[in-house]
């Protein structure tokens, strides 16, 4: 004979079990736009039945346990994306800066400097005494070496500024990383009891995915659950029981270097944000810098070497054009400058010696368009404009990349969602489940009443 | 594939972000009715294009030359004129011998002689155009002694195009005979009554009028060449105007077709957000 207590447990539990459902959606639905969040399920399984002489009695429903979602394969898959995703989206932002640093297409300042510089000289060439265009074509010098400074000194500030981006970055992965040690602490702590810590291992998987957004780097799980991480080309972030902080310092060039635990990494970081702000500093300004260096020494090279062989309007012989003479291997774009000295009179243009003689304003107004060794036998006007064009080439590419990268992430987040994301329809539908469970559970306990009334009536 | 709300939403997001880039794209393709404003936009057409403005600046560098270049020509070719006309008219006072008026006709020939002097001396923007490159100062003294070279200021008017823009002044007036001498020894021989000189004089001009005309028309068919290659820089430059457009520039047509499709998407896509953010079986509970 069965205690009539024990139908009041079962439908106590079943209270319990709806009670929890409820509490369960509703945790859903206040979380169905929080980042990071994976549903929660109710595992709810058949209590312990009850034999009898043929057959068994159950004894109502067990709440097992609040299960967490997951897809551990997806969530490492999107954080793998998210470097890539990290690299194109940063490096694509820095080389839209650099190019729009250099100038549109309609009018690019340092290549239309240069056709002016030309045309002045070209002017020149027959009629190199005018003093009117003498001034012109020194006022055409003196702009072609500012617009050289100035889109170096340009590219320069935009190291400057990845820098601080750079400084932030490291900020942030930093911070993260002491997070992501705090986070394996209290999962390995409350688990060590066997109550899953949904909230730290979702506010983990944010950490995690920031970190692989940020660094391009890999996590590692260890057989008791906790979550290294490590850098590319393998220094570790967090270990076991260590963060090793990354530390900024300033090299001798005035830029900013990252080491890990006193080793210099700067040059191996090239995936993630911090990657991809730092392939734009080291790579692709430093390339245009290079290139704006050598059509600058080129310049320098062989206008002086024009200019000299020429001689004034007084019969004297020229000296340099552009200074610093001879150029310097490299920052000839940032220094150069028309020479001290150079006005009207001295501007030596005569290649014979008579003053209406134009050939080395000749050779000047054809520098632009002549091929030169320095630069790959390519004339100055054709190396710049490759070197603008590889540039956009550069980012017209990456702009795919990044797309792709953002299409492949949109589509595993949607397939994690699909797992562990909240629908507020199925939520909707738990609701009505749980609240009709909880109805007929409570008339299952208005029965149990009765009976029990009818029984004591008996009595 | 069960779709959660973050799903949902995200995509929501994704689409109205692609819509909102193509309203932005299609407004400021409107703004200045471009394709290519930077590198990256098409980077085979924008090569194209830095390389087709830089011929297109070029050619205005040079249009200006080859117009400086007509305009010191065109001085010179009306020295020569003058030249020519002084020489035969020189002629005519050698023609009618020194049979009468003698020392008239001697005293207008050594006034054109001085004439002759300073067309050699003839000078545009404080430039001698006979000096050959010796520009800053007279070419010719009195006595007709010759102070320039024999090397022609050339202007640059194209790539690898030159044009001489001055004359070798010796070449010029002493090529065929040294006409200041000429002229010189004509007044001094029409004073002397010597008919048979003057007689020869005479014939010698034609080899002197022959002389001038052939630079005047060597002048000439610089001048034309010039003209012919203005009128090439005009069309070369139409035609980049034209490649220019053709590669960077966008029709208003077609950028009025974006704009329309791109409205057009982002209110459907607005409708069918609202319709379905608005609905849930939430409210349908009770």
């Amino acid at each position: 004979m069965t205690l009539i207590s024990g139908y009041y447990n079962l439908g106590l539990r079943a209270l319990d079990a709806a009670q929890y459902g409820l509490s369960v959606a509703g945790d859903n639905i206040a979380n169905v736009n929080t980042p990071g969040f994976s549903r929660r399920r109710l595992e709810l399984s058949t209590g312990h039945p009850r034999y009898i002489k043929n057959g068994e009695i159950g004894s109502g429903v067990v709440v097992d346990s609040i299960r967490r979602m997951e897809d551990q394969y997806l969530q490492n898959a999107i954080q793998l994306e998210y470097g890539r995703l990290g690299y194109n989206n940063e490096s694509l932002r820095g080389l839209r800066e650099v190019e729009r640093t250099l100038g549109p297409v309609e009018s690019n300042p340092l290549l239309e400097a240069y056709g002016d510089f030309s045309n002045a000289f070209a002017a020149l060439s027959g009629d190199s005494e005018s003093v009117g265009l003498r001034t012109a074509a020194i006022a055409a010098a003196d702009s072609l070496a500012g617009e050289f400074r100035s889109a170096s000194g340009r590219l320069q500030e935009l190291r400057r500024l990845e820098d601080q981006r750079i400084t932030g970055i490291v900020d942030r992965v930093n911070s993260l990383a002491g997070e992501l040690q705090e986070l394996n602490d209290t999962i390995r702590t409350g688990e060590s009891g066997g109550t899953e810590q949904s909230a730290a291992r979702d506010r983990r998987d944010q950490v995690l995915t920031e970190l692989h957004e940020l660094t391009g780097g890999r996590a590692a799980t260890s057989r008791s659950g906790e979550i290294s991480f490590h850098l590319p080309n393998g220094p570790s972030l967090v270990t076991n029981d260590n963060v090793l902080s990354l530390t900024t310092s300033q090299a001798s060039d005035g830029s900013l270097r990252i080491s890990s635990n006193g080793t210099d990494i700067t040059d191996d970081l090239r995936s993630g944000r911090l990657g991809g702000s730092l392939s734009v500093r080291d790579d692709e300004i430093l390339t245009r810098l290079a290139d704006l260096d050598a059509a600058a020494a080129d310049l320098i090279t062989r206008a002086n070497a024009a200019h000299t062989s020429g001689t004034d309007l007084a019969g004297n012989p020229g000296g340099a054009l552009f200074e610093p003479d001879p150029a310097p291997a490299s920052g000839a774009a940032g220094s150069i400058r028309i020479a001290t000295g150079i006005d009207v009179d001295t501007l030596a243009l005569s290649a014979t010696g008579a003053p209406g003689d134009g050939g080395i304003a000749e050779t000047l107004s054809r520098l632009e368009s002549t091929a030169a060794g320095a630069l790959g036998t390519r004339s100055p006007r054709d190396f710049l404009a490759d070197s603008f064009t590889e540039l956009g080439s550069t980012i017209a590419r990456r702009d795919v990349d990044e797309r792709v990268a953002q299409d492949l992430v949109d589509s595993l987040s949607a397939e994690r969602e699909s797992r562990v994301g909240v629908s507020i329809d199925e939520e909707a539908i738990d609701l009505l489940k749980h609240q009709r469970a909880y109805e007929a559970a409570a008339k299952f306990i208005q029965v149990l009443n009765q009976v029990t009334e009818i029984t004591v009536n008996l009595v | 594939m069960r779709v959660s709300n973050a799903t949902l939403y995200s995509f929501l997001n994704r689409s109205f972000e692609r819509a909102n880039r193509d309203n932005l794209s299609a407004l400021t393709k409107l703004s200045d009715l471009k394709n290519v404003r930077y590198v990256s936009d098409d980077p085979a057409a924008a090569r194209t294009a830095l390389a087709l403005r830089n011929r297109s600046l070029r050619i205005d560098g040079y249009d200006r030359n080859t117009k400086q270049a007509r305009a010191d020509l065109e001085s010179i070719e009306d020295a020569l004129a003058q030249v020519h006309a002084l020489l035969i008219e020189v002629r005519n006072h050698a023609d009618l011998g020194a049979l009468e008026n003698a020392e008239v006709q001697a005293s207008a020939v050594e006034s054109l002689r001085e004439s002759l002097v300073q067309l050699a001396n003839t000078h545009q923007d404080d430039r001698y155009l006979f000096g050959g490159t010796e520009v800053l100062s007279p070419p010719f003294d009195a006595t007709g002694t010759y102070s320039g070279d024999n090397v022609e200021a050339t202007a640059l008017v194209d790539e690898e195009r030159s044009v001489g823009t001055t004359l070798d002044g010796e070449r010029v007036f002493t090529g065929a005979g040294d006409l200041f001498a000429v002229l010189e020894d004509l007044a001094a021989d029409l004073r002397a009554l010597d008919d048979a000189a003057v007689v020869q004089h005479h014939a010698d001009f034609s080899d002197y009028l022959d002389h001038v005309a052939g630079i005047r028309a060597e002048v000439g068919i610089r001048l034309q060449r010039l003209e012919e290659h203005e009128t090439r820089l005009t069309a070369e430059q139409e035609r980049i105007v034209e490649r220019l457009a053709n590669l960077e520039d966008a029709t208003l047509e077609e950028t009025l077709v974006e704009l329309t499709a791109s409205t057009t998407a982002y209110d459907a896509l607005s409708a069918a957000s609202g319709r379905i953010i608005g609905r849930s079986l939430l409210d349908y509970i009770g």
